[in-house]
Protein backbone atom coordinates (compact mmCIF):
# COMPACT_ATOMS: atom_id res chain seq x y z
CA UNK A 1 0.00 0.00 0.00
CA UNK A 2 0.87 3.51 -0.32
CA UNK A 3 0.73 5.97 2.36
CA UNK A 4 0.07 9.66 2.11
CA UNK A 5 -0.69 12.48 4.60
CA UNK A 6 -3.25 16.13 3.22
CA UNK A 7 -2.04 19.38 4.39
CA UNK A 8 -5.38 19.94 5.85
CA UNK A 9 -8.04 17.63 6.79
CA UNK A 10 -11.36 18.02 4.32
CA UNK A 11 -11.78 17.18 1.06
CA UNK A 12 -13.18 19.08 -1.75
CA UNK A 13 -15.45 18.03 -5.21
CA UNK A 14 -12.92 16.34 -7.33
CA UNK A 15 -10.16 15.11 -4.77
CA UNK A 16 -11.52 11.96 -5.81
CA UNK A 17 -12.76 11.26 -9.18
CA UNK A 18 -15.08 8.36 -9.97
CA UNK A 19 -12.35 7.67 -12.87
CA UNK A 20 -9.72 7.55 -9.58
CA UNK A 21 -11.94 5.06 -8.01
CA UNK A 22 -12.08 3.06 -11.50
CA UNK A 23 -8.37 2.69 -11.46
CA UNK A 24 -7.23 2.77 -7.59
CA UNK A 25 -8.08 1.50 -4.40
CA UNK A 26 -8.12 4.47 -1.85
CA UNK A 27 -9.05 4.76 2.02
CA UNK A 28 -9.61 7.88 4.20
CA UNK A 29 -8.55 8.13 7.58
CA UNK A 30 -8.77 11.98 7.68
CA UNK A 31 -5.50 13.64 7.07
CA UNK A 32 -3.77 9.94 5.87
CA UNK A 33 -4.90 8.08 2.50
CA UNK A 34 -4.02 4.77 1.89
CA UNK A 35 -3.91 3.78 -1.22
CA UNK A 36 -2.81 0.22 -3.66
CA UNK A 37 0.66 0.53 -5.37
CA UNK A 38 0.01 1.48 -9.10
CA UNK A 39 0.81 4.78 -10.89
CA UNK A 40 -2.40 5.91 -10.99
CA UNK A 41 -2.57 6.38 -7.30
CA UNK A 42 0.61 8.20 -7.58
CA UNK A 43 -0.42 10.53 -9.88
CA UNK A 44 -3.69 11.37 -7.31
CA UNK A 45 -1.46 12.14 -5.05
CA UNK A 46 1.02 13.91 -7.07
CA UNK A 47 -2.59 16.29 -8.16
CA UNK A 48 -3.78 16.92 -4.77
CA UNK A 49 -0.14 17.84 -3.22
CA UNK A 50 0.07 14.99 -0.96
CA UNK A 51 3.09 13.74 0.74
CA UNK A 52 4.11 10.50 0.78
CA UNK A 53 4.86 8.75 3.89
CA UNK A 54 5.48 5.62 5.51
CA UNK A 55 2.84 3.23 6.87
CA UNK A 56 4.44 3.69 10.61
CA UNK A 57 4.47 7.74 10.23
CA UNK A 58 0.45 7.35 8.92
CA UNK A 59 -0.36 5.18 11.92
CA UNK A 60 1.26 8.19 14.36
CA UNK A 61 -0.72 10.74 12.36
CA UNK A 62 -3.98 8.81 13.03
CA UNK A 63 -3.72 7.91 16.41
CA UNK A 64 -2.52 11.85 17.33
CA UNK A 65 -5.79 12.61 15.63
CA UNK A 66 -7.95 9.96 17.37
CA UNK A 67 -6.70 10.99 21.00
CA UNK A 68 -7.53 13.88 20.46
CA UNK A 69 -11.02 12.80 19.72
CA UNK A 70 -10.94 11.27 22.57
CA UNK A 71 -9.75 13.66 24.97
CA UNK A 72 -12.34 15.96 23.25
CA UNK A 73 -15.45 13.14 23.74
CA UNK A 74 -14.38 12.82 27.47
CA UNK A 75 -14.37 16.24 28.17
CA UNK A 76 -17.89 17.26 26.90
CA UNK A 77 -21.38 16.20 27.84
CA UNK A 78 -23.11 13.65 26.18
CA UNK A 79 -26.31 14.35 25.14
CA UNK A 80 -26.81 11.28 23.10
CA UNK A 81 -26.63 7.75 25.26
CA UNK A 82 -25.65 6.16 22.36
CA UNK A 83 -22.96 8.46 21.27
CA UNK A 84 -20.10 6.67 21.36
CA UNK A 85 -16.28 6.87 22.30
CA UNK A 86 -13.99 7.61 19.49
CA UNK A 87 -11.56 4.55 19.22
CA UNK A 88 -8.00 4.00 17.68
CA UNK A 89 -8.29 1.90 14.39
CA UNK A 90 -5.10 -0.10 13.14
CA UNK A 91 -4.47 1.23 9.55
CA UNK A 92 -4.82 -0.72 6.68
CA UNK B 1 -41.55 7.48 -8.99
CA UNK B 2 -41.01 9.72 -12.12
CA UNK B 3 -41.80 9.28 -15.51
CA UNK B 4 -38.71 7.82 -17.16
CA UNK B 5 -36.07 10.43 -18.04
CA UNK B 6 -35.03 9.00 -21.86
CA UNK B 7 -35.85 6.68 -24.00
CA UNK B 8 -39.14 5.16 -25.41
CA UNK B 9 -41.84 6.21 -23.11
CA UNK B 10 -45.79 4.36 -23.46
CA UNK B 11 -48.91 6.11 -22.72
CA UNK B 12 -48.96 3.14 -19.42
CA UNK B 13 -45.72 5.51 -18.09
CA UNK B 14 -48.06 8.63 -17.74
CA UNK B 15 -51.08 6.91 -16.55
CA UNK B 16 -48.64 4.85 -13.66
CA UNK B 17 -47.62 8.49 -12.58
CA UNK B 18 -50.53 10.78 -13.21
CA UNK B 19 -53.28 8.55 -13.21
CA UNK B 20 -56.10 8.66 -15.81
CA UNK B 21 -58.18 6.15 -18.00
CA UNK B 22 -58.18 4.78 -21.48
CA UNK B 23 -58.93 5.58 -24.17
CA UNK B 24 -56.03 8.25 -23.05
CA UNK B 25 -56.44 11.83 -24.03
CA UNK B 26 -53.16 14.61 -23.79
CA UNK B 27 -55.91 16.70 -22.23
CA UNK B 28 -55.90 15.23 -18.95
CA UNK B 29 -52.54 15.97 -18.66
CA UNK B 30 -52.60 19.55 -18.82
CA UNK B 31 -50.76 21.75 -16.38
CA UNK B 32 -50.13 18.63 -14.33
CA UNK B 33 -46.18 19.07 -13.09
CA UNK B 34 -44.08 20.58 -15.55
CA UNK B 35 -46.81 19.62 -18.29
CA UNK B 36 -47.84 22.52 -20.85
CA UNK B 37 -51.09 24.07 -19.86
CA UNK B 38 -53.00 23.90 -23.13
CA UNK B 39 -52.18 23.34 -26.68
CA UNK B 40 -49.71 20.53 -27.75
CA UNK B 41 -48.22 18.54 -25.64
CA UNK B 42 -45.92 15.94 -26.55
CA UNK B 43 -44.43 12.55 -25.28
CA UNK B 44 -41.01 14.59 -24.26
CA UNK B 45 -42.67 16.80 -22.45
CA UNK B 46 -43.50 13.80 -20.03
CA UNK B 47 -39.40 12.68 -19.38
CA UNK B 48 -38.83 13.19 -15.93
CA UNK B 49 -42.27 14.53 -14.77
CA UNK B 50 -43.91 13.58 -11.44
CA UNK B 51 -47.24 13.44 -10.15
CA UNK B 52 -46.93 16.41 -7.25
CA UNK B 53 -48.97 15.15 -4.10
CA UNK B 54 -51.25 17.12 -1.95
CA UNK B 55 -49.50 18.04 1.28
CA UNK B 56 -50.26 16.00 4.21
CA UNK B 57 -52.54 17.74 7.15
CA UNK B 58 -52.06 15.09 9.64
CA UNK B 59 -50.44 12.46 11.57
CA UNK B 60 -51.71 8.76 11.45
CA UNK B 61 -50.59 6.22 13.44
CA UNK B 62 -50.29 2.25 11.14
CA UNK B 63 -49.16 -1.14 12.43
CA UNK B 64 -45.91 -1.25 14.39
CA UNK B 65 -42.45 -2.41 12.76
CA UNK B 66 -41.81 -6.45 13.99
CA UNK B 67 -38.69 -5.02 15.49
CA UNK B 68 -38.46 -1.34 17.25
CA UNK B 69 -34.81 -0.29 16.72
CA UNK B 70 -33.35 3.42 15.97
CA UNK B 71 -30.36 4.80 14.98
CA UNK B 72 -31.67 5.81 11.62
CA UNK B 73 -32.29 2.63 10.25
CA UNK B 74 -30.18 3.75 7.87
CA UNK B 75 -33.02 5.99 6.93
CA UNK B 76 -35.43 4.40 4.97
CA UNK B 77 -36.67 5.67 1.65
CA UNK B 78 -40.19 5.25 -0.43
CA UNK B 79 -43.11 6.55 -1.36
CA UNK B 80 -46.86 5.62 -0.80
CA UNK B 81 -46.73 2.02 -0.45
CA UNK B 82 -42.99 1.86 -1.07
CA UNK B 83 -41.62 2.31 1.63
CA UNK B 84 -38.18 0.01 3.25
CA UNK B 85 -36.83 0.44 6.53
CA UNK B 86 -32.97 -0.92 6.78
CA UNK B 87 -31.06 -1.97 9.36
CA UNK B 88 -30.79 0.26 13.31
CA UNK B 89 -30.15 -0.28 16.54
CA UNK B 90 -32.78 -1.66 18.57
CA UNK B 91 -31.09 -0.54 22.46
CA UNK B 92 -29.21 -4.28 22.43
CA UNK B 93 -27.65 -4.96 19.26
CA UNK B 94 -27.36 -3.71 15.75
CA UNK B 95 -28.95 -5.55 13.18
CA UNK B 96 -29.24 -5.46 9.13
CA UNK B 97 -33.20 -6.18 9.23
CA UNK B 98 -34.87 -5.22 6.89
CA UNK B 99 -39.12 -4.11 6.58
CA UNK B 100 -41.27 -3.29 3.74
CA UNK B 101 -44.24 -1.28 3.76
CA UNK B 102 -47.03 -2.92 1.15
CA UNK B 103 -49.57 0.21 1.90
CA UNK B 104 -51.25 -1.24 4.96
CA UNK B 105 -48.67 -3.28 6.71
CA UNK B 106 -45.16 -4.20 7.70
CA UNK B 107 -43.56 -6.88 6.47
CA UNK B 108 -39.92 -8.42 7.14
CA UNK B 109 -37.47 -8.73 4.08
CA UNK B 110 -34.67 -10.32 3.37
CA UNK B 111 -31.33 -9.24 5.54
CA UNK B 112 -29.04 -7.07 4.85
CA UNK B 113 -24.93 -8.42 4.42
CA UNK B 114 -22.46 -8.28 7.60
CA UNK B 115 -20.80 -10.53 8.96
CA UNK B 116 -18.70 -10.52 12.34
CA UNK B 117 -17.89 -7.23 14.32
CA UNK B 118 -19.82 -5.73 11.45
CA UNK B 119 -22.57 -7.26 11.71
CA UNK B 120 -25.82 -5.62 11.44
CA UNK B 121 -25.84 -2.20 10.29
CA UNK B 122 -26.74 1.29 12.00
CA UNK B 123 -25.91 5.14 11.67
CA UNK B 124 -25.36 4.41 8.36
CA UNK B 125 -27.27 6.82 5.64
CA UNK B 126 -29.28 5.65 2.41
CA UNK B 127 -30.78 6.68 -0.47
CA UNK B 128 -33.15 5.85 -3.54
CA UNK B 129 -36.79 6.50 -3.76
CA UNK B 130 -38.54 3.05 -3.71
CA UNK B 131 -38.01 -0.71 -2.42
CA UNK B 132 -37.12 -2.03 -5.10
CA UNK B 133 -33.95 0.87 -5.77
CA UNK B 134 -32.39 1.67 -2.20
CA UNK B 135 -28.84 1.65 -0.99
CA UNK B 136 -27.39 2.08 2.35
CA UNK B 137 -23.73 3.08 3.06
CA UNK B 138 -21.75 3.62 6.31
CA UNK B 139 -22.23 2.86 9.32
CA UNK B 140 -20.95 1.94 12.73
CA UNK B 141 -18.13 2.07 13.24
CA UNK B 142 -16.55 3.75 10.66
CA UNK B 143 -18.01 1.52 8.21
CA UNK B 144 -17.20 2.43 5.00
CA UNK B 145 -19.48 -0.17 2.69
CA UNK B 146 -22.46 0.16 0.36
CA UNK B 147 -25.01 -2.08 0.26
CA UNK B 148 -28.40 -2.20 -3.24
CA UNK B 149 -31.27 -3.46 -2.34
CA UNK B 150 -33.59 -4.64 -5.68
CA UNK B 151 -36.96 -5.39 -3.33
CA UNK B 152 -35.75 -8.90 -2.79
CA UNK B 153 -32.32 -9.23 -2.15
CA UNK B 154 -29.03 -7.46 -0.92
CA UNK B 155 -26.03 -6.73 -2.56
CA UNK B 156 -22.68 -5.20 -1.55
CA UNK B 157 -21.12 -2.83 -3.97
CA UNK B 158 -18.49 0.03 -3.56
CA UNK B 159 -16.86 1.52 -0.82
CA UNK B 160 -16.97 4.68 0.40
CA UNK B 161 -13.26 6.36 0.60
CA UNK B 162 -13.71 7.62 4.15
CA UNK B 163 -15.40 5.12 6.12
CA UNK B 164 -17.81 6.71 8.60
CA UNK B 165 -20.40 6.50 11.44
CA UNK B 166 -23.45 8.80 11.97
CA UNK B 167 -23.19 9.80 8.36
CA UNK B 168 -26.22 11.33 6.31
CA UNK B 169 -27.75 10.53 3.04
CA UNK B 170 -30.44 10.83 -0.18
CA UNK B 171 -30.66 10.31 -3.83
CA UNK B 172 -33.12 10.14 -5.89
CA UNK B 173 -31.74 6.78 -7.14
CA UNK B 174 -28.99 3.84 -6.30
CA UNK B 175 -26.83 5.80 -9.83
CA UNK B 176 -26.99 9.35 -7.52
CA UNK B 177 -26.44 9.12 -4.09
CA UNK B 178 -25.59 11.50 -2.15
CA UNK B 179 -23.47 10.97 1.83
CA UNK B 180 -22.58 13.88 4.13
CA UNK B 181 -20.73 14.44 6.89
CA UNK B 182 -20.38 11.78 9.44
CA UNK B 183 -17.75 10.52 12.69
CA UNK B 184 -14.76 8.93 11.88
CA UNK B 185 -13.63 9.75 15.16
CA UNK B 186 -13.75 13.16 13.96
CA UNK B 187 -16.92 15.18 12.77
CA UNK B 188 -16.44 15.46 8.91
CA UNK B 189 -17.14 17.81 6.38
CA UNK B 190 -16.92 14.95 3.95
CA UNK B 191 -19.26 14.80 1.05
CA UNK B 192 -19.20 11.83 -1.46
CA UNK B 193 -21.18 11.13 -4.39
CA UNK B 194 -22.18 7.54 -5.98
CA UNK B 195 -22.75 6.56 -9.04
CA UNK B 196 -23.91 3.25 -9.01
CA UNK B 197 -20.48 1.63 -8.95
CA UNK B 198 -18.47 3.74 -7.07
CA UNK B 199 -17.87 6.79 -4.59
CA UNK B 200 -15.97 10.08 -5.57
CA UNK B 201 -15.80 13.68 -3.45
CA UNK B 202 -18.22 15.98 -3.53
CA UNK B 203 -18.04 19.18 -1.79
CA UNK B 204 -17.05 19.97 2.06
CA UNK B 205 -19.68 21.11 4.39
CA UNK B 206 -18.67 23.79 6.15
CA UNK B 207 -18.58 22.62 9.16
CA UNK B 208 -17.59 19.06 9.99
CA UNK B 209 -20.58 17.54 11.30
CA UNK B 210 -22.83 14.03 12.39
CA UNK B 211 -26.20 12.76 12.17
CA UNK B 212 -27.61 15.68 10.03
CA UNK B 213 -31.13 15.36 8.76
CA UNK B 214 -30.39 14.84 4.38
CA UNK B 215 -33.36 15.07 1.97
CA UNK B 216 -32.73 15.93 -1.83
CA UNK B 217 -30.75 14.77 -5.02
CA UNK B 218 -26.91 14.75 -5.58
CA UNK B 219 -27.56 17.72 -7.11
CA UNK B 220 -30.22 20.06 -4.70
CA UNK B 221 -30.07 18.56 -1.04
CA UNK B 222 -30.79 19.86 2.33
CA UNK B 223 -28.58 19.33 5.04
CA UNK B 224 -30.28 20.00 8.66
CA UNK B 225 -29.04 20.45 11.95
CA UNK B 226 -26.77 17.71 13.90
CA UNK B 227 -23.90 18.13 15.63
CA UNK B 228 -20.48 19.81 15.28
CA UNK B 229 -18.82 17.60 18.18
CA UNK B 230 -19.43 20.40 20.58
CA UNK B 231 -22.94 21.11 20.77
CA UNK B 232 -25.73 20.22 18.39
CA UNK B 233 -26.43 22.20 15.25
CA UNK B 234 -29.55 24.04 14.44
CA UNK B 235 -28.70 25.13 11.26
CA UNK B 236 -29.32 23.67 7.75
CA UNK B 237 -26.82 23.87 4.43
CA UNK B 238 -27.65 23.65 0.94
CA UNK B 239 -26.16 21.52 -1.79
CA UNK B 240 -25.96 22.02 -5.63
CA UNK B 241 -24.08 19.48 -6.72
CA UNK B 242 -20.59 21.43 -6.28
CA UNK B 243 -20.70 22.94 -2.90
CA UNK B 244 -22.53 23.65 -0.02
CA UNK B 245 -24.11 27.24 0.98
CA UNK B 246 -26.37 28.33 4.04
CA UNK B 247 -29.59 27.32 4.11
CA UNK B 248 -33.25 28.56 5.90
CA UNK B 249 -32.61 27.84 10.02
CA UNK B 250 -35.26 25.60 11.62
CA UNK B 251 -37.45 27.10 14.81
CA UNK B 252 -37.26 23.63 16.75
CA UNK B 253 -34.30 22.93 19.63
CA UNK B 254 -31.45 22.06 18.30
CA UNK B 255 -30.58 18.37 17.47
CA UNK B 256 -29.34 15.45 16.53
CA UNK B 257 -30.88 12.68 13.93
CA UNK B 258 -33.71 14.62 12.77
CA UNK B 259 -36.00 12.28 10.41
CA UNK B 260 -36.23 14.22 7.08
CA UNK B 261 -38.35 13.34 4.06
CA UNK B 262 -39.89 15.20 1.02
CA UNK B 263 -40.19 14.70 -2.47
CA UNK B 264 -37.38 17.15 -3.31
CA UNK B 265 -35.12 19.47 -1.29
CA UNK B 266 -37.75 22.42 -1.41
CA UNK B 267 -39.97 20.33 0.04
CA UNK B 268 -38.39 19.23 2.83
CA UNK B 269 -39.82 17.43 6.19
CA UNK B 270 -37.63 17.65 9.47
CA UNK B 271 -39.38 15.94 12.18
CA UNK B 272 -38.23 14.94 15.77
CA UNK B 273 -34.55 15.43 16.08
CA UNK B 274 -32.81 14.58 19.70
CA UNK B 275 -33.76 18.54 20.53
CA UNK B 276 -37.30 18.13 20.24
CA UNK B 277 -39.34 14.55 19.32
CA UNK B 278 -42.26 16.07 18.23
CA UNK B 279 -41.80 18.73 16.16
CA UNK B 280 -42.04 18.99 12.76
CA UNK B 281 -41.75 21.48 9.95
CA UNK B 282 -41.38 21.90 5.99
CA UNK B 283 -38.83 24.13 4.00
CA UNK B 284 -39.88 25.35 0.91
CA UNK B 285 -36.21 26.46 -0.42
CA UNK B 286 -36.59 29.47 1.55
CA UNK B 287 -37.86 29.21 4.83
CA UNK B 288 -38.90 26.41 7.38
CA UNK B 289 -43.03 26.66 8.52
CA UNK B 290 -44.41 24.65 11.49
CA UNK B 291 -46.63 21.59 10.96
CA UNK B 292 -48.62 19.43 12.64
CA UNK B 293 -45.82 17.65 15.50
CA UNK B 294 -46.28 14.22 15.87
CA UNK B 295 -48.31 11.96 17.90
CA UNK B 296 -45.61 10.00 19.52
CA UNK B 297 -42.35 11.92 19.85
CA UNK B 298 -39.35 10.22 18.20
CA UNK B 299 -36.05 11.00 16.57
CA UNK B 300 -33.08 8.39 15.08
CA UNK B 301 -36.14 7.03 12.87
CA UNK B 302 -36.54 5.37 9.64
CA UNK B 303 -38.40 8.30 7.55
CA UNK B 304 -39.15 8.36 3.35
CA UNK B 305 -42.14 9.35 1.32
CA UNK B 306 -43.40 12.63 -0.41
CA UNK B 307 -45.80 15.47 0.48
CA UNK B 308 -48.98 13.30 1.40
CA UNK B 309 -47.19 9.88 1.56
CA UNK B 310 -44.56 10.50 4.00
CA UNK B 311 -43.82 7.95 7.07
CA UNK B 312 -41.43 8.16 10.00
CA UNK B 313 -40.99 4.91 11.40
CA UNK B 314 -40.03 3.74 14.62
CA UNK B 315 -37.13 5.32 16.32
CA UNK B 316 -35.99 7.17 19.76
CA UNK B 317 -39.38 7.78 21.61
CA UNK B 318 -39.44 10.18 24.59
CA UNK B 319 -38.48 7.06 26.77
CA UNK B 320 -37.78 4.15 24.58
CA UNK B 321 -36.95 2.87 21.24
CA UNK B 322 -40.90 2.78 19.85
CA UNK B 323 -41.93 0.16 17.61
CA UNK B 324 -44.99 2.24 16.34
CA UNK B 325 -44.95 4.29 13.23
CA UNK B 326 -46.73 7.30 11.88
CA UNK B 327 -47.81 8.63 8.25
CA UNK B 328 -48.46 12.00 7.24
CA UNK B 329 -51.26 12.14 4.86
Amino acid sequence: MLYFRKATQGESKGFITHADRDVFEVFGYGRVWVTEVNSDALAWAVRNSLEEITKDAAQVILDQARDAAMMQWDKRIKEDPLDVRPERETIR
Amino acid sequence: MAVPSSGELQFTDFQTEFGGSNPIAMSEYYGLSTLPASNEISAADFYGTTAIEAEGTAWTTTTSISTSRDRRLTRGVGGEGDHVLMGGYTGAARVGLTDEWNGSAWGTASTMPGSGTTAGHASGGSGGLTSNDAGSFGGYRYENVTYEYNGSAWSTTGNMATGRQSVSGCGESTTAMLSAGGDNGSKLTTTEEYNGASWASGGALSVGTSALGVNGSQTAALGMMGSNGTINLQTTSEYNGTSWSAGGSVSMAAGQDPNAWGNDMNSTHVSGSSGDKAAHELYNGTAFTTKTSHNTGRTSAGSGGGAGSGFVASGSGTSAITPTCEKWV
